[in-house]
């Protein structure tokens, strides 16, 4: 062998690097809108049946896309709620509704706002008890961020280019990155 | 002996949806399938600079989207767009002026950035100059043959070869004790 040819340990620790990595969500929203625009896709709506990863009806049966819309109605109102700001509430409460308005599904928007009412009282509920187990505390926050989550992935379809939304998913995934950096640093650090 | 009718894989039948009638979901489940592994390509190629890389990829979706009717399927459509992927990223090089042509890379100094103690091989194989690193990426990671590579990079196998011998020896520097090497090759 030469010092051309790689060692044993070398061509292991070439090998262990990962073959594959995730973009950023927006990524995806980002690409498909610039292939709608140049007209090389169409509209989820006129091109047959779904083969996406997501249910094609969304919940009660309705279309995935007008569920998607109320959810969108839901983290706006629940973000107002919050106060996460004036400015975050007051415009993507107003977007989201014209979105559903537009449909002509005033129910649905009602319903949403009731979820997402119901969905910020029981987060202030339980951030004013003082008995709540650490783990039971710990769980919530998991399960009410995995859900703000969802909502954004939710509005990055409907507004693919929206800064405030993008603002959001990307601390999102800089915190999933960094999570899988420190098991990938203890992995990949190899003599060679 | 019969010829045996060739089915067509789960990507052509997207892509034959994708170019009839523009299905959006037919591209959506193209893209999961090969985005990931195209763009730990595409990130290493451009040095671990993400926002560059998610750029390349969207271009690179673009171009494979304009041209898919006209792709044959004689070969993988991974294959093909991991084509698409370098000659993107390779344009993008230059005109940054970070690809010289594959030569002019011998006289390239490498070192590791000062205060980095230890580096891994991810971080090692960022530094190297952008021919370099293509060419071990290429061969190295990706599995290419070194006529493939050729092909790519519009060079010599032999340049190849030597680019690629080159590369390593480059990154046993930069995972060695002093971290640094000059970059001119025997």
């Amino acid at each position: 062998m030469t010092d051309h040819e790689l060692t044993a340990e070398e061509r292991q620790a070439i090998e262990s690097l990962p073959r594959e990595r995730e973009p950023g969500r927006m990524l995806e929203e980002r690409t498909v809108k610039a292939l709608r625009e140049e007209g090389l896709i169409g509209s989820p709506g006129l091109s047959g049946g779904r083969m996406d990863r997501r249910p094609a009806t969304g919940v009660g049966g309705r279309p995935w896309w007008k569920s998607a819309a109320a959810i969108a109605a839901g983290i706006a109102l629940f973000a107002g709620g919050l106060s996460v700001g004036q400015m975050l509430g007051a415009r993507q409460t107003a977007e989201a509704f014209q979105t559903v308005f537009e449909e002509g599904d005033v129910l649905l928007a009602s319903q949403v706002q009731r979820a997402g009412s119901d969905y910020v009282a029981a987060l202030a509920a339980l951030a004013e008890s003082e008995g709540g187990a650490a783990a039971d505390t710990g769980q919530a926050l998991e399960v009410a961020l995995t859900a703000l989550w969802a909502a954004a992935n939710e509005i990055v379809r409907l507004a693919p280019d929206d800064p405030l939304t993008a603002r959001i998913l990307q601390g999102f995934e800089a915190q999933a990155q960094e999570s899988s950096d420190y098991r990938a640093d203890s992995q990949l650090l190899v003599e060679f | 002996m019969r010829a045996q009718a060739v089915a067509p894989t789960a990507d052509q039948v997207l892509a034959e949806r994708i170019v009839g009638v523009g299905d959006e979901s037919a591209f959506r489940e193209l893209y999961r399938r090969h985005t990931p592994r195209l763009y730990q390509f595409v990130l290493r190629v451009m040095g671990g600079d993400e926002l560059e890389a998610e750029d390349v990829v969207q271009d690179t979706w673009i171009r494979a989207t304009r041209n898919l009717a006209g792709f044959r399927w004689e070969s993988r459509f991974e294959t093909w767009l991991t084509g698409i992927g370098l000659n993107l990223c390779r344009n993008r090089l230059r005109r940054g002026g970070r690809w010289q042509d594959l030569d002019e890379d011998r006289l390239r100094r490498v070192e590791a950035p000062p205060g980095e103690d230890r580096i891994d091989l991810e971080r090692a194989i960022s530094l190297l100059p952008a021919g370099y690193r293509a060419v071990l990426i290429l061969h190295d990671i990706e599995g290419f043959k070194h006529a493939e590579i050729a092909e790519r990079l519009g060079v010599s196998s032999g340049t190849s070869k030597s680019q690629l011998w080159s590369a390593r020896r480059h990154l046993r520097r930069l995972l060695g004790p002093d971290h640094s090497t000059t970059g001119d090759v025997q």
